[in-house]
């Protein structure tokens, strides 16, 4: 028996052990889906459990829990923690409060991100659609202010052609603009 | 601002696309693009469970729309009075499609599946494309998890038989040569 759970890709519902152990083709007994499954050592293998330890006389004791003895050191605040407390996080072991620090945070890997490339890019060609030709009055500057802002500012994660956005939303934001600007030149030295 | 050079990731499955997989040294992160946000999912190559591959219709549905698209937009055309060129321009338009989508194999669904979460892998829905990443990955996620203790039989290390307990002479018998341990 394995602590791993197995569940159907369709119905969603825990396949039990005996349909897919040593398998490579599972059918859920449920929906009669086929799927096939790889598998790795960490379906089967048993979550580690931090166990904290009690304090003996003449131990240091946990900051937070003075029943536990001291595992470690926070290498942010230097406070003896235990095993329960101690977060090993981005290769440093850190106590449960530095974590929530806001220069600790700033490490956690980020889940999403603003591309000001493809807004700028967007903001530039929706003028170019022929019924909104009038907003570049409006988007053409909004597009060139995106173009500034963001391109010092932090792209996608993955390599992307983002300056060449930067570029192109640019490039027709400022022609918009100097197509307004030759506009109204003509209209007042008419 | 990343470049290709400096970044740790590198392709896997649809760099263009609205749903990207990426490979770093230790996970895989899924890129989802909505507008100007992007999303981030990581699994880290130690904590994937399973992959799950679930074959689907999906090439069959794609010939059958491309194929009633292309004859609705066919009788259209020649309702309308139109002429062979106009045939040539409807599968000019359609047939790239339809090559395109029979030489893509036939569909999956791709699930990814850890201790706490079971996710949907969108970009893989083409079995061969599939497969492909499966055979690159799974290397890199078999070495992050050497060292945990799975449910394959370990290898068995011959041990040398105790001998039995006897008088103790003071001249002790020259060592057996073990029998060779079939492999």
């Amino acid at each position: 028996m394995t602590p791993g759970r197995l569940s159907c890709p369709s119905c969603h519902r825990t396949v039990p052990e005996i349909y897919w152990q040593g398998l490579d083709l599972v059918r859920c007994p449920a929906c009669e889906c086929e799927f096939d499954q790889i598998r790795f050592r960490a379906l089967s293998a048993r979550p580690v459990v931090a166990v904290a330890n009690a304090t003996v006389d003449g131990e240091s004791s946990c900051f937070f829990h003075a029943q536990n003895r001291a595992e470690a050191a926070c290498e942010s605040c230097g406070r003896y923690v235990c095993s329960v407390c101690r977060v090993d996080f981005a290769g440093r072991s850190l106590c449960p409060a530095c974590l929530g620090n806001h220069g600790e945070r700033r490490r956690i890997p980020e889940n999403n991100r603003i591309l000001y490339d493809r807004m700028a890019l967007i903001v530039a060609c929706i003028p170019l659609t022929f019924i909104f030709w009038f907003f570049s009055f409006v988007t053409a500057p909004v597009a060139l202010t995106l173009c500034f802002y963001g391109w010092r500012r932090p792209g996608s994660l993955v390599p992307r052609w983002s300056r060449a956005r930067f570029i192109i939303a640019g490039v027709l934001a400022f022609a918009q603009i100097a197509g307004w600007i030759i506009f109204f030149g003509r209209l007042i030295f008419r | 601002m990343n470049s290709a050079a400096q970044s740790p990731y590198r392709p896997l499955a649809r760099p263009l696309g609205a749903s990207q997989l990426w490979k770093a040294d230790d996970h895989l992160l899924l890129v989802r693009t909505i507008g100007w946000t992007e999303s981030y999912r990581r699994f880290y190559f130690r904590d994937i469970q399973a992959i799950l591959v679930v074959h689907t219709n999906r090439r069959i549905y794609w010939n059958l729309g491309l194929l009633g698209g292309a004859f609705i937009v066919v009788i259209l055309v020649h309702a309308g009075g139109g002429q062979w060129l106009s045939d040539a321009i409807i599968a000019a338009v359609f047939l790239p499609l339809l090559i395109r989508n029979n030489l893509a194999g036939p569909g999956c669904r791709t699930v990814l599946t850890t201790a706490v979460q079971d996710e949907k892998i969108p970009c893989l829905r083409r079995l061969r494309k599939t497969r492909r990443v499966i055979e690159e990955i799974r290397p890199l996620i078999r070495g992050a998890q050497a060292d945990l203790a799975g449910d394959s039989v370990p290898p068995v290390t011959p041990v040398p038989a105790t001998p039995p307990p006897g008088p103790v002479s003071e001249n002790p018998p020259p060592p057996e040569i073990p029998p060779p341990v079939p492999t």
